[in-house]
């Protein structure tokens, strides 16, 4: 599989061989994700088409804070539930949206809570660019370690719970383990740990305001 | 809050955290692609090449997480070694860079 690296001003001057070394990497991979969501194969085509356009119409307001990978995969995704409406197709919920019971877990007390008055807001977006930036790096390096650890048991109960928002006893029973106060006692020391990853991130003590706060932990 | 507070947290409790939030560390995991391994590593699992933890974990994250980027790339891999399948999706691609083109030059124009 080629990682060619897609120079984004090149792109956004309208280059065509640039244009087609994307469309390269990426065409197989935007297919069958749309394919996942849809039964055919021309449908699948058009709506990847449609990806490919509305990523040279987006590319001008492309947002250096994410990656390509986000901004097509976004597109794609948008294209699908565009499909999906159009077509007065249900749009199934995923599972964390769908149940209700759930105990996804957050890094609680990272932001503050105030609401921002409107002159603050656009230094407000850029600060929630900079703390998912962080948060992402920090979610990354910790995926990383417990990879490299071979604690793999660890990362599917943090994804369970993270990610797919499952809940601590149903995560013991998924995977084996003795009570659901042992998959407590994961979850804790995951969030601790990102929170002493994430105060390292934040030496001016101005990105996570929450964690900074009296009291916090 | 203690280990003890975190595993008797209610929900009702979770779910006033998730209003005050602009972003999740779900979201972020989703978005930024946070445990998708490397495609290299998806090969090896279908190559049955991968053992233990690590073969689990890829099986979770396709088949429990059901990440749709790794699905997408599995789904890609195996097309790959089906060569039926290779005519119809490079006519695709050619259709795609016509089009492509055609809005590069109207966007020109």
């Amino acid at each position: 599989m080629t990682e060619r690296v897609h120079d984004i001003g090149t792109l956004q001057a309208m280059d065509e061989a640039a244009w087609a070394d994307l469309q390269e990497d990426y065409y197989r991979r935007v297919y069958f994700y749309v394919k996942r969501y849809v039964s055919d194969h021309q449908t699948a085509e058009d709506l990847t088409q449609d990806v490919f356009l509305g990523a040279l119409r987006g590319i001008p307001g492309f947002d250096p804070a994410y990656t390509l990978d986000q901004f097509v995969f976004g597109i794609a995704k948008n294209r699908v539930i565009d499909h999906y409406r159009k077509h007065k197709l249900p749009l199934l919920p995923t599972k964390a949206d769908g149940d209700s019971d759930t105990s996804q877990v957050w890094l609680e007390n990272l932001v503050p809570d105030e609401a921002p008055l409107p002159k603050e807001r656009v230094v407000k977006a850029e600060d929630e660019a900079r703390q998912r930036k962080v948060l992402g790096e920090i979610l990354r390096e910790h995926v990383s370690e417990l990879w490299s650890s071979g604690e793999f048991q660890k990362l599917m109960v943090l994804e369970y719970l993270f990610v797919i928002g499952g809940r601590n006893k149903d995560a013991a029973e998924r995977f084996g383990i003795s009570d659901e106060k042992a998959v407590a006692g994961i979850k804790f020391r995951a969030v601790e740990r990102l929170r002493g990853m994430a105060r390292q991130h934040d030496p001016n003590h101005s990105l996570f305001l929450g964690l900074w706060k009296p009291g916090a932990k | 809050m203690s280990e003890q507070d975190d595993a008797q947290m209610g929900d009702g409790q979770q779910r006033e955290l998730d209003a005050r939030l602009s972003y999740t560390v779900a979201a972020v995991w989703r978005s930024e692609r946070i445990s998708c391994p490397h495609p290299h590593v998806l090969q090896s699992w279908l190559a049955q090449g991968l053992e233990g933890g690590a073969a689990e974990f890829v099986e979770f994250h396709l088949r429990d997480s059901e990440c749709p980027f790794c699905n997408a790339t599995v789904d890609d891999l195996k097309a790959r070694d089906d060569e039926a399948k290779q005519p119809v999706l490079e006519d695709m691609k050619d259709r795609l860079l016509r089009s492509t083109s055609a809005e590069i030059q109207r966007s020109k124009g």
